[in-house]
């Protein structure tokens, strides 16, 4: 089973502790060159408004290193439709942060990834949604496939550290095990993904796509991933690191807890950072215990919960609230581990 | 010709609640330096000789001189995150070091480590930890027990 650092962990601990923001999400842009169907952007990839610019996310940049941000990641859309993407990425380099670059990779050429390579990014996170037909028919472009793989082999090839982020779709849950090989051949690290967000809409991302949790449970043993392993949530226990150690910036300059929770605190262009994070809606967020959520009092189910403050406030409007779909997942979870567990597989 | 010291460019460093966390890259190695080692770090800017970051430092301390502060020097620069060169325009002490001086201790790196996964700072997914159960996309987000 893979651990975090013992440092990494204090240091995290401590940030959330003390309300510093150690982590920051960047959103470059929502335009994409692909059109997943599983993306939460899959229904907003038209710009909304004016992105924002260079000049104004190295002033982010800047706030973000005086409230002792070390870790950017740069996420979209696709990072790389900005012609500016690698000046921007520059920017923040140059004021010391560890840079971690999201992006699919089919625009990745030899020369862009001698780029990236020269800005000596932590690592670039490349998305695989399954092998070729799978993947291919998921972002609905043929031949992205082999393109991310192209971009991941050039940026191995100069030395930049490459994150094979293998998002598992009940179409794809086939292909799993094979993916998982070759993401180890191809990649320094694999990360399996099985949870899709809402949409900003506030929709489920097509249901059809969801992981069954039998399914998820299955693909945990056959494909080793590490099996569930939370002794359950004690109540003193926070909810999550959003708004404690992490925030986000969308390409508009509004302000969220994390990109997976848009709960607006805020806008960059019209307040400054340190005001939106010392405000009333993250001091309140802080405060936020696993006993404060009303509807998980007494519930048996938490060892098996996967709890997301960002899609209750996406589905429910409230970030306190249960979301129906995640305690029935909770709940076949349980059946099916215990059966396991019981040697009944 | 005079030679200067400064971080280097393949580093990524954050004062972090009065500790500098430095980051070697592309490795992803983390060393962390207690408080003194810190104040040394920051005067390492690219606008000072040896001689004068040590005269700096041991001011700091109100020092005669430190030589243990030297042999620091040769630690870091030993680890690959001090770096010899020509002079740079403009020092940057406050965007780094934004703390005063603490008790004198000899400066030290305090843990240093290879952050194999990171698992503990930008992913989401099948971590197998506790605190990983969080399964939104979320890139730094992670559940924690406090």
């Amino acid at each position: 089973m893979r651990e975090a650092s013992p440092e990494i962990s204090r240091l995290r601990s401590a940030a959330a502790e003390n309300a510093v923001p150690l982590h920051a999400q960047i959103e470059l842009t929502h335009r994409c060159n692909l059109r997943c169907r599983h993306c939460y952007l899959h229904d907003s990839h038209d710009a909304r408004g004016e992105e924002l610019t260079l000049s104004e996310l190295t002033g982010i940049f800047a706030q973000l290193a005086e409230m002792q941000t070390l870790f950017l990641a740069f996420t979209g859309g696709e990072i790389f439709l900005r012609p500016d993407a690698v000046d921007i990425i520059r920017a923040a380099r140059r004021l010391g942060f560890a840079c971690v670059l999201l992006t699919n990779g089919t625009l990745i050429d030899d020369r862009l990834a001698g780029r990236i390579a020269d800005l000596q990014p932590l690592q670039v996170h490349v998305s695989l949604l399954g092998l070729e037909q799978a993947h291919d028919a998921m972002t609905m472009q043929p031949g992205s496939f082999r393109q991310t793989l192209a971009a991941m082999q050039a940026l191995r090839s100069r030395g930049v550290k490459v994150v094979a982020k293998l998002v598992v779709t009940r179409e794809a849950i086939a292909d799993a095990e094979a993916l998982r090989r070759l993401a180890a051949e191809q990649a320094d690290e694999t990360v399996f993904s099985t949870t899709l967000i809402p949409t900003l809409a506030g929709d489920n991302v097509g249901e059809e796509l969801h992981v069954r949790p039998e399914e998820l449970c299955r693909l945990s043993f056959d494909c080793k991933i590490p099996e569930f392993s939370n002794p359950g949530w004690p109540p003193e226990a926070t909810v999550c690191n959003a708004g404690r150690g992490l925030l986000a910036v969308s390409p508009y300059g509004e302000v969220f807890p994390c990109i997976g929770f848009r709960m607006q605190l805020g806008n960059a262009r019209e307040t400054a950072l340190e005001e939106i994070w010392r405000g009333e809606k993250l001091r309140q967020l802080r405060l936020l215990r696993r006993g404060d959520l009303p509807d998980c009092a007494g519930c048996d189910r938490q060892e098996y919960c996967t709890f997301c403050p960002g899609v209750a406030w996406s589905v429910a409007g409230d970030y306190r609230r249960a979301v129906p779909e995640l305690c029935q997942k909770a709940e076949r979870l349980r059946k099916f581990l215990d059966l396991k567990r019981g040697g009944g597989r | 010709m005079k030679q200067y010291y400064a971080r280097s460019a393949n580093t990524a460093c954050r004062e972090v609640l009065g500790e500098a966390v430095i980051l070697r890259l592309p490795e992803g190695e983390m060393f962390v330096l207690n408080a003194s080692g810190s104040v040394l770090w920051a005067l390492l800017d690219g606008t000072r000789t040896c001689a004068q970051v040590l005269a700096d430092f041991s001011a700091a301390y109100g020092l005669n001189n430190c030589p243990e502060a030297e042999n620091f020097l040769a630690a870091l620069t030993e680890a690959g995150l001090v770096a010899l060169g020509e002079a740079k325009a403009g020092r940057d002490v406050a965007q780094y070091c934004s703390s005063a001086p603490a008790a004198y201790l000899p400066p030290e790196i305090r843990t240093r480590e290879l952050v194999e996964t990171l698992a503990g700072i930008c992913i989401s997914g099948y971590t197998g930890e506790p605190d990983q159960m969080c399964q939104t996309i979320g890139v730094g987000c992670f559940d924690a027990y406090d």
